[in-house]
């Protein structure tokens, strides 16, 4: 982004002719704002990158055995991972504009507010992402003897293809600006988006104890291969309450990058944040403990 | 030291040590090498389940190299009588260190991984020299902290290439299983450890030098 583009909307005032009230200027202002940093985070390189690979690889045919519903990895990977840095790259040059600029005359939470805002851009590339997978899926649907198999929900399987993608598209983004405004500090945002990868890895119900409690991480898979070629298996636990619960973590990561600002700590921040701890804990315990009670492995008994 | 690299009298360290010390963001490659360690340890124990990370462990060998190329006092430093070849043989310590924990990683876990590790010591040192590359041709135009840049795109775009293998029978970056197309990947890596080093030549090339032409020119017909 351009200084000037920065400058401009902070210190653009609104119309002088007709005194708005202060509610309906804060919201101009944000507007505006938004606007900025959602061209801002258009023209990112790693938005692009991940725009064009997610692109890339939805272009290929449906799995023959698990039709579209190994390929969330693309835009959690490609809008996530990526988006994670990107963000907290703006994030991190939107504060060297605040500092230079001296007395900024837009406050850091309206700024915060902006840049998650922002963030629907990779949601809305994930939220397409989603939709051709579901039409991915209807047009060729999984081998009986593929993944997912039995009489899994409908909910089930949705619930799935947009946590793993869609959400991750979000949760990425919005995980890079808390760090952005935690951490500026150079290298910190690629090395936690190093170690998230890893975690992720360990955390995807590869590994038997880990697959009731895998559901804590913000990507995980529901289900893969089994053994021999051929066996699929479909993990415990609701990957729809697992969909809210990530709704909680994207809401946290909000309420996190806004709690920077000493100005914006006021009773209604604390108890959003309090409240939506709390549903996170809720809705993680009912994703581990509800849906699916034991891996089920395929073929079924019959 | 004063800032031209000149010794302090009781200073016994060779200038070039002496300046790599204080140069070389030590806490990054200092962390970044112990990432490496941990993803290699994690790819050893699993390598079936856990390949991806070494992907990601190339990105983020490269990001270490291309952090030491940073040069934040640039608007000083470019004045200095010592060369940005004089410099980046300085920071080039950085490379060594990274290259030899990714070589000892490699080493100490070669009967754990796919047995093609002239492969893996390729990729190490393809990745760590396009960083060098492109960093001091970066540094070269101007840009006074390329790394950080470089280091944002490639460790994230590393992590997902790694994740996504988008194309992976033309494009085997990180091949693992033995029916990919291993020799291919040989190439690829080769090809980016021979551009890196052109880059690498053009951008480190002494500017008041005559052009290559027009010394081959004058070598055949000389001047009166």
């Amino acid at each position: 982004m351009r200084a000037a583009d920065v400058t401009a909307a902070a210190a653009t005032p609104p119309p002088a002719a007709a005194p708005a009230p202060p509610v309906a200027a804060a919201g101009s202002v944000l507007r505006r704002l938004t606007g900025l940093e959602l061209r801002r985070y258009a023209r990112h390189p790693l938005f692009l990158i991940g725009a064009v690979l997610s692109a890339a690889v939805a272009a290929a045919p449906p799995d023959h055995d698990t039709s579209t519903f190994f390929n969330p990895i693309v835009p959690a990977a490609a809008l996530g991972v990526l988006g994670l840095v990107a963000t907290a790259s703006l994030t991190r040059s939107a504060q060297v504009l605040r500092e230079s600029a001296g007395a900024a005359p837009v406050p850091e939470r309206t700024q915060t507010a902006a840049l998650a805002l922002a963030c629907l851009l990779p949601f809305a590339v994930g939220v397409a992402w989603f939709g051709l997978s579901v039409w991915g899926y209807h047009r060729q649907p999984p081998a009986p003897e593929g993944f997912p198999f039995g009489d899994v929900s409908s909910s089930w399987k949705w619930a799935l293809l947009f946590g793993e993608g869609a959400m991750a598209a979000l949760g990425g983004p919005l995980l890079g600006i808390v760090i952005g405004r935690w951490w500026p500090r150079r290298g910190v945002a690629p090395m936690l988006a190093v170690l998230l990868v890893a975690v992720v890895i360990v955390m995807q119900g590869l590994f038997d104890p880990l697959i009731r409690v895998r559901v804590v991480m913000p990507f995980t898979y529901w289900g893969g291969p089994h053994g021999d070629p051929g066996h699929w298996r479909i993990l415990t636990g609701s990957p729809q309450w697992w969909v809210a619960y990530l709704v909680c973590l994207c809401g946290l990561a909000v309420v996190g990058a806004l709690w920077h600002d000493p100005g914006a700590r006021g009773r209604r921040l604390y108890a959003a944040s309090l409240a939506l701890l709390l549903a996170a804990v809720v809705t993680c315990g009912l994703a581990m403990f509800t849906g699916v009670g034991n891996v089920l492995t395929n073929p079924l008994p019959s | 030291m004063n800032l031209t690299g000149s010794p302090r009298p009781n200073a016994s360290a060779h200038p070039l040590a002496w300046y790599a010390a204080r140069a070389v963001p030590w806490l990054l490659t200092g962390a970044g090498c112990t990432m490496i360690v941990g993803l290699m340890v994690l790819v050893g124990r699993w390598p079936g389940v856990m390949w991806p990370l070494e992907g990601t462990a190339l990105g983020l060998l490269a990001g270490v190299v291309a952090w030491a190329n940073d040069e934040r006092c640039a608007a000083i430093v470019d004045t200095l009588p010592r060369s940005l070849r004089w410099r980046t043989l300085a920071r080039s310590v950085a490379l060594g260190l990274v290259l030899a924990v990714w070589i000892a990683c490699l080493l100490a876990q070669w009967h754990r991984l796919p047995p093609h590790l002239p492969l893996f010591a390729l990729q190490g040192a393809a990745a760590a020299a396009a960083a060098l590359a492109v960093t001091v041709w970066r540094r070269a135009a101007g840009s006074p902290e390329p790394g950080r840049a470089f280091a944002s795109v490639i460790i994230p775009a590393s992590a997902a290439l790694a994740l996504i293998r988008p194309a992976a029978r033309r494009l085997p970056l990180f091949p693992i299983w033995l029916g990919e197309d291993w020799a291919r990947g040989t190439v690829i890596w080769t090809a980016v450890l021979g551009a890196s080093f052109v880059i690498l030549t053009l951008a480190l090339a002494d500017r008041d030098a005559p052009p290559v032409l027009a010394r081959l020119v004058q070598s055949v017909r000389p001047v009166r």
